[in-house]
């Protein structure tokens, strides 16, 4: 499938600030598009330049190959939900989603059609002539969903919808969005900070870091091959250690801790505590070894950690490890010593 | 807890009790006594009666209703205008302006309310008279070679209640503006709302309950205004207050009087419950 929308070396400046810097990307028709990055990084600046609320200062945006500079929101191609759902209080259910299909000057008989289906696929049948602000939290996402899906966009513009909501509803809307976008088959643009809605619903991501994309790449690959510091850092936990020397062979930490992996001029290691094993039978050749010592444990159900310290290291360098909850491990103590192993792949440097 | 409550109790006794004065011996006791009054008539004899001939003297005499109806009328037609002028004011210092300079220019708004309306009223006599400031103008650039007609006039009378009441519209309906989500405007923008649109589905509806609280305050004030009708309206402006100060202050009939005011009192309410029903607006959700 061909790119539905096309981002090229799009710049943001307010002032002398640079909220958003050269960003290029393209986004696949039917795609699950995230943009994941912290408060302030850019990314709501961004989406609201695709929605035409904002105008890049330099750079252009694409939408099926046709410039979208000088259209206004109103006669672009795509819908935004907004982060506080902006749904018209003045209006019941049945009339929030209406609204833009009355504005394309639809029949009655042709707009009743269309609003009743839509709120069937979101699940809001007979709640037509309730108020949005009898709503409940999750519903009042759906009729929000439903008024810009009903428009049938090119693209929906998705500006945090879920932060709003409490976790458990999190959680749930998550899975429903997934599902309503493969089944309607638009193209989402999902902006969070948020990093596993990120990773569960997106076909890629894009990490966003002061107002420049420090990658994009699909969900899997930007948790297990981060590209720069920041993202190992910023997709899932990471223990990071400075390295204040590296050779042909070697690279030192800070505390003087010695590992076997070859990156010459790495200044930063990052290890994922679920990446590492714990007794790991000898012999592997890629698997790097190493003891460790308990400090205390981190008991948190299924993701209960191990904070340690390595052996090797002189500062007693801290080190999380996360630790199965099966038989084997269930006798583990403050102050034991255990030996911990590493696939070399997993060592990430940069 | 018990305590707490008795003692809460007692403070909020304390704290409504001059309230309570206030109302009962300024507000209260003279309007019962209007109210009795307004039901006698002096018989032949000097003695007081009981009678409906006050109340029945309104609908009789065609003076007295025709007045009546021409101020509601005006008061009604003031209160438009009053809106019409001020809501994009309203609109320009909630939604459009900084916070900085929004504030800046309320308090520009709010001088006319520190000089009095009496020194405003009189101000306007200076700038419309025939030989004012407006005229004197007009003239010496060409424009006219006359001078026009402009002090007592209803022109003249509409143009001093309108200044003194605007600002009274202006505030319920900017403190209903400050509360609307700017992303309401982007929203019905993103789903190709024109900007007429916008104003007549989204930002009128919004502003509804502020427009009406500043309607009932600014038609409140008119129809009960005095001095504007009075001074810039001259003769051929009666407003109904006129009236019953005649009746009070010319006649000596305080009986007319009372009538006149309690008629005043219960058709200007009757005007608003119609306004309210006819707008679909609560009187509870508009004063809050």
């Amino acid at each position: 499938m061909g790119n539905i929308l096309e981002v090229k070396n799009v710049s943001k400046y307010f002032g002398d600030f640079t909220a958003v810097k050269d960003v290029d990307f393209v986004v696949e028709e039917g795609g699950f598009f995230s943009i994941l990055g912290s408060s302030g990084c850019g990314k709501t600046t961004l989406l609201r330049m695709i929605a035409g609320f904002q105008h890049e200062s330099e750079g252009d945006i694409l939408i099926r190959g046709k410039s979208m500079k000088g259209i206004p929101p109103e006669k672009r191609p795509v819908n935004i939900v907004f982060q506080t759902l902006a749904l018209f209080p003045m209006m019941n259910v049945y009339e929030n989603v209406a609204f833009g299909l009355q504005r394309k000057k639809m029949s009655k008989p042709e707009i009743e059609a269309l609003v009743n289906e839509m709120l069937s696929r979101v699940g809001l049948n007979g709640f037509e002539t309730k108020n949005v602000t009898e709503l409940s939290g999750g519903q009042r996402q759906r009729v929000a969903i439903a008024r810009s899906l009903v428009m049938k966009p090119e693209i929906l513009l998705l500006d945090e919808p879920l932060g709003a909501l409490d976790r458990k509803l999190r959680e749930h809307m998550k899975v429903e969005l997934k599902l309503l976008q493969k089944e309607i088959g638009t193209t989402f643009i999902y902006i969070t900070h948020d990093q596993s809605e990120a990773l569960v619903m997106s076909d890629k991501i894009a990490v966003m870091h002061q107002g420049v994309f420090e990658q994009i790449a699909t969900p899997r690959d930007l948790y297990r091959n981060p590209k720069t510091a920041f993202v190992a850092g910023f997709v899932g936990d990471s223990n990071r250690f400075e390295i204040t020397q590296s050779n042909a062979e070697q690279l030192i930490t800070e505390g003087g801790w010695k590992i076997n992996k070859a990156h010459e001029g790495a200044k930063l290691l990052f290890i994922r505590p679920e990446a590492l094993i714990l007794n790991p039978s000898k012999g592997g050749e890629n698997i790097e070894t190493f003891s460790v010592t308990i400090k205390t444990i981190l008991f948190d159900g299924s993701n209960t950690k191990l904070s340690t310290t390595v052996d090797d290291s002189s500062s007693g360098e801290e080190l999380l490890i996360s630790l199965p909850q099966n038989a084997e491990f269930e006798n583990l103590k403050e102050g034991d010593s255990i030996l911990v192993g590493i696939h070399k792949d997993d060592l990430k440097s940069y | 807890m018990s305590m707490e409550r008795k003692g809460f109790n007692v403070t909020f006794y304390l704290l409504i009790i001059p309230v309570l004065l206030w109302l009962f011996i300024l507000i209260v006791l003279p309007h019962i006594d209007l109210f009795v009054s307004s039901f006698q008539v002096e018989a032949d004899d000097g003695k007081k009666v009981f009678s409906f001939d006050n109340y029945l003297a309104f609908f009789k005499q065609q003076i007295y209703w025709l007045t009546f109806v021409k101020t509601a009328a005006y008061a009604i037609g003031v209160t438009i205008l009053a809106f019409v002028i001020t809501f994009p004011i309203a609109f320009y210092l909630t939604k459009v302006t900084s916070k900085k300079n929004a504030s800046f220019l309320i308090l520009l708004l709010l001088i006319p309310l520190w000089v009095g309306e009496l020194v405003t009223v009189y101000g306007w006599m200076v700038l419309l008279g025939d030989h004012g400031i407006i005229n004197h103008l007009l003239m010496s650039v060409g424009i006219i070679d006359k001078p026009m007609n402009m002090l007592y006039t209803n022109f003249s009378m509409i143009i001093g209640l309108l200044y003194m009441s605007m600002l009274f519209m202006v505030v319920p309906v900017m403190s209903t503006l400050e509360s609307l989500d700017d992303s309401l405007i982007e929203a019905a923008s993103d789903l190709g709302a024109s900007k007429f649109t916008i104003f007549r589905r989204i930002i009128i509806p919004y502003a509804m309950p502020g427009i009406v609280s500043g309607a009932i305050i600014v038609f409140m004030l008119v129809i009960g205004d005095y001095l504007a009708p009075n001074i810039l309206g001259g003769k051929s402006s009666l407003w109904f207050t006129e009236q019953i100060y005649n009746q009070f202050l010319q006649t000596f009939n305080w009986n007319q009087g009372a009538a006149f005011g309690f008629l005043l009192l219960m058709l200007s309410s009757g005007i608003i419950w119609v306004a309210l029903k006819l707008s679909g607006q609560k009187l509870d959700k508009v004063g809050s």
